[in-house]
Parts: C-alpha cells; structure tokens; sequence
C-alpha cells in the first residue's frame, strides 16, 4: 500500500472517529432525555423537557471536581476517562445506520463483548477509589451483577453465530456477515420461537448492563446513597453521565443489528442521499423502539431487586430459558434438514 | 503364579497405608501409612521392569551365556525408582517440619481436634 | 520480517476477525477527544476544608480498620443466593485429610467400575 492510500484511510478512520463520538454522545443524551419524559407520562406527571440531559452536562461542568482525601487520586481521575473511551470505540464497530462499520474487516462481535465489560469495570475501580463505604458497597454489587448478566449474554450470542454457522457464512462472528444474513430468513416455525425467546432474553439482559431499574443496585440511590458515584462530582460525573449515555445507544444497536438489520431504502429505490437518510432515520426509529421496550417500559413497571435476586435471576431463570432457545434452534435444524418444511405443517396439523 | 508375588505385594502395602490414612486420627500414623503407600509405589515401579530369566544390567562380569541386550531386565525403571525414593524422602522430612509446627500450635495431634476453616 | 506482519496485521480466527493495532490507535484518538472534552470542566476545588471528607449521612467517622469492608464480603450477593449449593459443599469440606482421602477412593473405585464394565 503507498502513502496515499495510508493517508486516506487514515484521514477517513480520524474523521469518522471524531463524527461517531459527536453523534454517540449527542444521541445519547437526546434519547436519555426522551426517556425520562415518557417514564414521566407513564408515572403520571409532566416530567423535565428534553433538552434536560445537556443542561445537566453543561451544568456538571461548572461545577468543581472534589476529590476527597481518602480517595487514590489518579485512578480517581482516570477512571471515568477509560469509561467514555471504551464505549466510544466500540461505536467504530457497529453497523450503524445501515451503513456497514467504520472499521469493519478489525473487529467483530466477541471484540464488541469485551469492549462492553471495560465501562462496568471502570465504574467498579472509581468506585473502589474513592475510599467510602458506600462506594465499596456498591462496586462489590456492580462486579456481582456483571458476572451474572454475562452468563446469558454469552449463551446467545453464540447460538447465533452457531445458527448462522450452520447456513454456512463464513466469518460468523463479524457484524457485517451477520448484518447481511438475517437470522429470520433462514429459521422454520420452531426456530422462530427460540429466536423470540432469546430476543426476549438479550432485552432483559439490557437494563442490568445499562445499571437500570430494577437491576440497578450498584447505583441505588435510596439504599446506598449513590453507590458507586456517591464520591463524584463535576466533570468526572459528566463523563459517567456521558458513558450511561453512549452505552445506551451500543446496546440498542447491538440488538438492532442481531435481530432486526433491515433497510427501508431497497423499498422504495431510490438514490443514494435520500437512500441514506431513510436509512439513518429508520434506525434512529428502531433503536427509539428498542430502548422503549428494554429500558423505559421495564423501569416505570418494576421495582428495585436485591443482588441476591438479580444474581439468581440471571443465573437460574435466564440461563435456562437462554438454554430452551438454543435447543429449540436445534431441533430446528435436524427437523429442517431431515423433513422439509411440509412435513413440519403436517406434523403440526397445518395442513 | 510365583512370579506374581510382587504384583501381590504392592496391591497389600498400597491397601495398609490406605487404610492408616483414613482410619487412624493421629497425625503420626498418618504419615507413616503415607510412607508405606510410597514404598508400594516404587516397589511396583521396579516390578515392572523385569523380564524373565534376566540378569541385572550390568555390563562387568555377567554370567556366561547371556544374550545381551535381551537378556537383561530394563535399567531405566530402576534409575527412575531411585529418583522417586529421593522424593519420598524429602516430602517426608517437609510433612514431619510440618507437623512439629502444628504440634507447637495446637498441643495436641488428633485430627478431629484440629480446626477446620475458621472464619 | 513475516513474524512482525503477523503481530501487527489483522488476527484471524476462524470465524473472526481482530486487529489490536488499529484499536489502539482509535483508542488513543479517542482518549485525546474525551480529554480535550474534559478540559472544559472546573478543576477547581477547595483542598482541606469539609469537602473533601468522604459522605457517610452524617454518621462519625471512625478509624480506617472499622470502617473497612473486607474481601471476604466481596461475593455475598452470589454465595447469598446460590445458598443451597455453597452449604452442602461446606459441609463436605471438613478440613480432615482422611474424609479427602476416602473421597479419593471412593470416586478411583466408581472409574476403575465403569472403566471395567465397557
């Protein structure tokens, strides 16, 4: 490769960079803000304005940054940094928009899987920094819910790579094979099923890797009094605030681009500007519904669990339940390869 | 059936020191049925490098009439079986510097007196 | 030569693909974003007055080794809630060797049973 292709794709990596983290933060904090306005009309009251989220950032940054005396003080600083990087960077390798990822041949799927436990852990070395009890409190819950919501995280993300694996993609963990193989397309009527319980599952996985009610105890506020944030103020809580925010937007891509990574523009045919614009805003639609059904419906409905429960919810329930889809999947198979899709309606009386 | 005597020798001393380990609650006796098990073990080692009608793998005055090298029993078991008697020794002499050390802290050698996990 | 290319090429897996390279490159570019975005913030704060002591609702602060939270605590949420499995494993676990041993027999015995039988 010469210099100038070197430079070209390097200026494309740097612009691209810089845009994906203006957008992640910007429509992180949008969505964060329509969210809290829904709950507020489910809960019955008006709620704050949906500008809210930048004023709270805007605000936090005039405020000063304490750093209190029992605390370690660069791990202090530094880890709400590492937080917002991580989160940031994993937004190179979605498919976001329809467009494929920035970097796309670089990475794939277990990369995203990792990349998503570097926020939680941050937030667990903050909060071990700090030197309060409260702190260390709720960083012990938070490391006690990330190795429960792993289990079943894990548990589906495999049985789609292994369902796509069998259609025989190649490359089964990178997004842009799994975007251009819908998972839908290839599954017969039991199949269909265990995919829809593992939808149900990842959705449910979400607000614990999101630290959202009712799985947000390492962040209780009227238990802990804060948690893991209790010690932090100013620009560090802006960043943490920023990181809710941008993670919020990976993992409604990450279930957009599983489980639903159809484009509206083969419909209508046209160009590429408007073709790109439908694209954009239907996704921008897709992941509003996503974070609709996996955070704000879950959050007004529920009540907070004890680590005790959500620790036996996700390892007993949830794996299980991950564990029939993957079965169901299965069979799905041998029944497909072995009899056809008639012999299937007949067995089920369809016909 | 004469030549399986030591065959019948390791399967009892592997089955006495088993038996001292499980059974007897001082601390002692234990290791002693730890030592027995060790000598069963070599015994079987060397056991098992033996052939039939063979001389010892010494190359100076063998007897007249032997095939060599077929008619000498195997020299590396004997050469690995006096490495594992060193090894025996030295984590005999590790278990009892061991056991002078809890005798001081607890008084006493009965197992079942011992404590087990204390919080 | 070809060692250095496949340290810092694209690492494939069979079914995947990772470049660590080009991640850190992005990261550092992303680190140097987020800490241009930090500088806009306050880094003010008053040292030494009662700001800086830790928030604890208004209880007394004892000393350090009190209001420490031991390792020991760390995993109560699971060992909470697996409860069922962790105590019929600590009775298991007496501290005396011959109950180890004997186990040791025990499970020898099962294998060499159903190594014999197949």
């Amino acid at each position: 490769m010469d210099f100038i292709e070197i430079s070209q794709t390097a200026l494309l990596i740097i612009i691209g960079t810089v845009g994906l983290a203006l957008f992640g933060m910007f429509f992180g904090l949008l969505y964060k803000g329509i969210d809290r306005k829904l709950s507020a009309h489910m809960q019955g009251r008006i709620g704050p304005p949906i500008r809210q989220p930048f004023r709270d950032v805007i605000k936090l940054f005039t405020k000063e940054n304490i750093v209190p005396e029992n605390a370690v003080p660069w791990i202090f600083n530094m880890a709400p940094l590492i937080g917002l990087v991580a989160t940031i960077s994993i937004l190179l390798y979605l498919p976001l928009g329809g467009f494929p990822p920035l970097l796309s041949n670089m990475g794939d799927l277990i990369l995203i899987l990792y990349l998503l436990i570097i926020p939680s852990l941050a937030m667990v070395i903050g909060g071990f920094a700090s030197g309060s009890p409260y702190a260390t409190v709720g960083a012990q819950r938070e490391m006690a819910t990330m190795i429960a919501y792993e289990f079943p995280l894990a548990i589906i993300i495999i049985s789609i790579a292994w369902k796509l694996s069998l259609e025989g993609v190649t490359n089964v963990f990178a997004l842009s094979s799994i975007v251009s193989a819908p998972i839908w397309s290839s599954a017969g009527p039991i199949g269909f099923i265990g995919f829809i319980i593992l939808l149900i599952t990842l959705i449910i996985v979400t607000p614990a890797e999101l630290s959202k009610i009712p799985f947000d105890s390492p962040e209780a506020e009227t238990e802990i009094a804060g948690g893991i944030l209790v010690e932090y103020s100013g620009r560090n809580l802006a960043m943490f605030y920023l990181t809710d925010g941008v993670k919020t937007i990976v993992m409604a891509s990450l279930i957009v681009a599983l489980f639903f990574p159809y484009n509206l523009s083969p419909l209508f045919g046209f160009g590429s500007y408007p073709a790109f614009a439908i694209d954009i805003l239907f996704y921008l639609v897709k992941v509003l519904l996503v974070i609709l059904f996996s955070v704000t419906l879950i959050r007004v409905a529920v009540a907070r669990l004890k680590i005790d429960q959500i620790v036996y919810t996700y390892w007993v329930p949830l794996t299980l339940l991950s564990l029939v889809g993957l079965i169901c999947i299965m069979w799905d198979q041998t029944i497909m390869a072995n009899f056809g899709l008639n012999t299937v309606f007949e067995m089920l009386g369809l016909i | 059936m004469i030549f399986n005597i030591p065959f019948i020798a390791v399967t009892a001393l592997v089955l006495i020191g088993l038996y001292t380990v499980i059974f007897r609650r001082n601390l002692i006796k234990m290791v002693i049925g730890i030592t027995i098990i060790q000598s069963g073990v070599n015994l079987f080692l060397i056991t098992l490098g033996y052939r039939e009608n063979s001389v010892a793998p010494i190359f100076t005055s063998l007897p007249p009439g032997t095939i060599v090298p077929e008619g000498m029993s195997f020299p590396v078991p004997q050469a690995l079986t006096l490495t594992s008697i060193v090894i025996g020794v030295a984590v005999l002499a590790l278990m009892l510097s061991l056991i002078i050390h809890i005798y001081r802290h607890y008084g006493t050698l009965d197992s079942k007196e011992i404590g087990g996990n204390e919080e | 030569m070809s060692m250095l290319e496949t340290l810092l090429g694209t690492f494939q897996t069979g079914s995947g693909f990772w470049n660590p390279i080009v991640w850190i490159i992005v990261a550092a570019l992303v680190f140097l974003i987020t800490y241009i975005l930090r500088g806009f913030g306050n880094k003010k704060y008053k040292k030494g007055t009662e700001q800086v002591k830790s928030f604890l609702s208004g209880n007394p602060e004892y000393e350090k080794e009190k209001m420490h939270v031991k390792g020991s605590n760390l995993f109560w949420g699971f060992t909470e809630s697996l409860k069922w499995i962790f105590d019929i494993l600590h009775k298991m676990h007496t501290g005396n060797i011959s109950d180890y041993v004997l186990w040791f027999v025990i499970v020898m015995a099962v294998l060499f049973l159903l190594v014999g039988l197949m």
